[in-house]
């Protein structure tokens, strides 16, 4: 099923082929026969979503269709991964063996990787509300300070080290609560763009 | 009850049918043959779920290699030809099964219930 067939839009058609692509990136480990069968059912799925969909243009259509579909690196996971063994299984070929542990192994780790940039980045956010908190009770000791060999600290330090010349003073508060409060929005903006992405979870994600 | 508490319940709810998917896509089977569009909708009329609509190809594909569905071809007089899915003997069979090991389930459930109050 070519989607020249039936877009004539050419940003819904380079759509379509890119969706294509992952598919069968997806399938790439299953015996042709059931890759063709799995891959027709998702394009012909995808034309009856496509064509009952009210958007006005092919390319929101279209793009409506395959948010309703998901992602096929989620929802095609549990044949990727099955796939990928049964052949390690079959074949003992420790590539495809280490390959299907990864599979496994990588929805895990993505998922881990996404939860510590989101924790690094709520972290920054106390951090900034610490230095404007802390400022007025130890000035000398909270701000940012650039010394002689250009390194720099922004934050608080403990102790008599010399960090060099403190620049802000005490508009490090301000600056710190309005990069707290970018920060925050930000990340909080992310996570909800993030979720509403991928508002319903495939099967065994 | 309070936003948070219903929207665990909520999610649990959803966890709980998503486990029945492949009992859910044999019944919707057992009353008619559905192409694949038209189960998604028959799924979320009948079991209230909202799911990605291609969760249902990995399950399908499983229950097809195990001999539960087939599938045949509809060609249609214009657009495109729909394969639609239907129930075979041995899918009839472990219908059956299923039936018989969600009642057990429920009867087991209703004990543990019953003995917790």
């Amino acid at each position: 099923m070519k989607a020249e067939d039936f877009l004539r839009e050419k940003i819904a058609v380079r759509i379509w082929n890119q969706y294509m692509n992952r598919v069968q990136r997806m399938l790439r480990h299953l015996e042709a026969k059931e890759r063709e069968d799995i891959a027709i059912d998702i394009q012909l799925h995808l034309f009856e979503s496509f064509k009952r969909d009210g958007a006005v243009t092919e390319t929101e259509k279209l793009l409506n269709a395959l948010d309703r579909m998901g992602e096929p690196e989620e929802y095609l996971k549990p044949l990727l991964a099955d796939s990928v063994l049964v052949k390690a299984a079959r074949t003992l070929n420790p590539r495809l063996i280490v390959e299907s542990l990864g599979h496994l192994f990588y929805g895990g780790l993505k998922r881990g990787a996404i939860a510590l940039f989101f924790f690094v980045g709520y972290s920054l956010v106390v951090a900034f509300l610490l230095i404007a908190a802390l400022k007025p009770i130890f000035p000398d000791q909270v701000g940012l300070f650039i010394g002689e060999n250009r390194g720099f600290l922004l934050g608080a330090y403990i102790g008599d080290s010399d960090f060099g010349k403190e620049y802000l003073g005490y508009w490090v508060i301000p600056a710190a609560l309005a990069a707290a409060a970018i920060l925050y929005v930000g990340l909080t903006k992310l996570l909800r763009l993030m979720k509403r992405r991928r508002p319903k979870m495939a099967l065994y994600s | 009850m309070a936003d948070r508490e219903s929207e665990w319940l909520a999610k649990w709810e959803s966890q709980l049918k998503k486990g029945m998917l492949d009992l859910i896509i044999l019944l919707s089977l057992k009353r008619r043959d559905l192409y694949g569009y038209e189960m998604i909708r028959s799924i979320r009329d009948a079991a209230d779920l909202n799911i990605a609509e291609g969760t249902i190809y990995p399950i399908l594909n499983r229950l097809r290699q195990h001999g539960l569905v087939a599938s045949r071809w509809v060609e249609k007089e214009s657009g495109m030809p729909r394969k639609y899915y239907r129930i075979t003997e041995r899918g009839e069979l472990m219908l059956g099964g299923m039936r018989v090991a969600w009642r057990r389930f429920s009867e087991s459930m209703e004990q543990v219930w019953g003995g917790g109050q």
